[in-house]
């Protein structure tokens, strides 16, 4: 049976696709955007995340640890025992069943606020399999279902994924491929060949632009002339950067990456009137 | 809670109980014991307060005049005396962790559980975290605690029917804790409890979850509370949802919250008031995160849980909610 990578699953998220939702988030990604805010989110396996300054130095989690002479073979004992929550493990394997069981619980609240399931990451669609399968049983209980995507995934694996889904939250960060690869480490030739693909088959896709002043703020217009051809293109929303990761990055022992300059309120305006 | 507290300072009578179900016998004992001296009581308050008639509530009060009695002798239509169970959610959440970790993980014994609690949990910290860490607590969708509210309402209720009060009518139960705050003045004179609470820290206010326990979100807190059995809590059933004012400030946001509320009373909720968040729990929460894990806030276009963020962003938030005030 297959089983995927999750880091979480939020319930009752209002941000998330059409009304109040549950997002399962996978673990697992193929782009290093400059400013991600789910570092966590990047390597495909578990790790032990450490936020050091909330440690109260109590030594619980030394005490309990079967291996602390060894290397962290990521049981996860530790965190069971931690009383302020600076360890946490992030990640673990789920079976599509134990994933419907988390998202049951939230069935009733869909009904009324037109919501459902949205499936983002990581990369979800680096699963494609798991999600597919996990995207058919919930089309089967008659669930609204959202993929959050930055398109960078194999025709293929948004072939398997397409029938089961309702609508792409789909991510656009330029245009240019230089900038594109400058801010992710890879081209964008998948990635608007994919949201060509997805258009012309006829699906709804909802785009979101990452608005970062330092890395793509001359790509609004060239993202607003791309997206002028497209027909199923529901609704543009601009994301504002911000730098709230860094603890995040500190407690996986990354380096932090994150831009410094936040766009202000003119910057955003600017860039919603150039879209709308 | 009161009851289930001395039960547990009867070490000798815990030594020989095998199962969760023996042991709930044994305390609906202590909890009948307990009621049995507060109807007493309350018949004898009463009988006293009946000679003091309050006339001009009685003028007022449907049923006084053509029976021509006041409502200290039972002079009205509804006669009914109410009583605010204080501390609920923290018993319940008490006889989950028993139920887990006593009589099901075996993790510890009771005798063992009544050390931890005389300590005030000094020198068993670690099975402090354990315990709050891993237990199952109320609000999280999971019918193994939620439930044991019903039970112990149920147990409550049925004792109930066998007194009936001065005024005549009978005795009906709520959760309110209002202005007199119970749950913060019991709380200052009871023990540590099972359920991870520290001596002296106030008990949960009317049905919210424990602090930082409901880590299940906000659908889940909704079910929990709306499993809640209205027949056995006829009196005020008070539900507390802890919002952040960001999650309402366009119309569309608050359509969404619209429906979220509508798909809890559709499910049996009885109740629901909405705090918006201040600063001052921020600050607090930026103290003491351990209680606040589960506070989520929303920041730009995400929402987050508080206790994540590092300290700019979290004085950021709070400085922010100054502003909103």
């Amino acid at each position: 049976m297959n089983k995927g990578m999750i880091f979480d699953i939020a319930h009752g998220s209002f941000v998330d696709g059409p009304g109040v939702r549950t997002t399962v988030f996978f673990k697992g990604c193929n782009l290093r955007c400059r400013w991600c805010h789910n570092p966590e989110s990047r390597s495909p396996i578990p790790q032990m995340m450490f936020y050091k300054n909330k440690c109260s130095g109590c030594g619980i989690c030394k005490d309990v640890c079967p291996n602390y002479s060894e290397a962290c073979d990521l049981c996860g004992i530790c965190t069971k025992y931690c009383s302020t929550s600076a360890r946490k493990l992030c990640g673990r394997m789920w079976t599509v069943d134990e994933v419907m069981a988390e998202i049951e619980k939230d069935v009733p609240f869909y009904e009324s606020s037109g919501g459902g399931v949205t499936l983002s990451g990581g990369e979800c669609l680096m699963q494609a399999d798991f999600c597919a399968e996990l995207l058919k049983r919930l089309k089967e209980h008659g669930v609204h279902t959202a993929v959050d995507t930055c398109g960078f995934v194999s025709r293929e694996a948004l072939d398997k994924v397409m029938p089961y889904t309702d609508v792409f939250l789909y991510d656009v960060k330029a245009i240019d491929e230089d900038v594109h690869i400058k801010c992710t480490g890879q081209s964008n030739r998948i990635i608007l060949e994919n949201l060509k693909y997805l258009d012309e088959q006829g699906k709804t896709t909802q785009i979101r632009i990452p608005y970062v002043p330092e890395w793509n703020a001359d790509q609004i217009e060239k993202i607003r002339d791309f997206l002028s051809g497209l027909k199923h293109v529901d609704e543009v929303r601009v994301l504002a950067y911000h730098n709230y990761a860094g603890s995040k990055y500190e407690a996986l022992g990354m380096e932090n990456t994150l831009p410094l300059r936040l766009p202000n309120r003119e910057e955003l305006e600017q860039a919603e009137q150039i879209l709308h | 809670m009161h009851s289930l507290l001395c039960m547990l300072k009867d070490t000798d009578k815990l030594e020989g109980i095998r199962s969760f179900d023996e042991f709930y016998s044994i305390y609906e004992g202590y909890l009948q014991r307990d009621l049995d001296i507060i109807f007493r009581r309350s018949f004898d308050g009463d009988s006293i307060g009946s000679k003091c008639p309050m006339i001009l509530p009685s003028l007022l009060t449907r049923g006084c005049i053509s029976s021509a009695t006041p409502i200290s002798d039972g002079g009205a239509k509804y006669n009914f005396c109410t009583w605010c169970l204080t501390g609920l959610v923290n018993l319940a959440d008490s006889l989950s962790i028993i139920k887990q970790m006593v009589f099901e993980e075996n993790r510890f014994t009771l005798t063992e559980l009544t050390r931890f609690l005389e300590a005030n949990w000094a020198g068993y910290e670690d099975k402090r975290s354990y315990i709050v860490n891993n237990g199952r607590y109320f609000g999280n969708d999971d019918d193994y605690a939620d439930l044991l509210v019903n039970k112990v309402t149920a147990s409550v209720n049925a004792f109930a029917e066998k007194y009936t009060p001065y005024r005549g009518g009978r005795y009906l139960f709520g959760t309110l804790t209002g202005y007199e705050l119970s749950h913060i003045s019991f709380g200052k004179i009871s023990s540590a409890s099972p359920d991870g609470r520290y001596a002296a820290e106030p008990f949960a206010a009317s049905i919210s979850s424990f602090p930082g326990a409901d880590k299940g979100g906000i659908t889940a807190y909704l079910k929990s509370a709306a499993k809640l059995d209205g027949r056995l809590l006829q009196s005020s059933v008070v539900v507390n949802l802890q919002m952040d004012r960001t999650l309402v400030d366009s119309k569309e946001k608050r359509e969404r919250l619209a429906a979220l509320l509508r798909t809890y009373f559709d499910l049996g909720g009885i109740q629901l008031q909405i705090n918006y968040l201040s600063a001052e729990e921020l600050i607090t929460a930026k103290r003491e995160p351990e209680k606040y894990k589960s506070l989520r806030v929303r920041v730009t276009g995400f929402s987050g849980f508080f206790t994540s963020f590092d300290d700019e962003l979290q004085d950021e938030i709070i400085e922010r909610h100054l502003h909103t005030l």
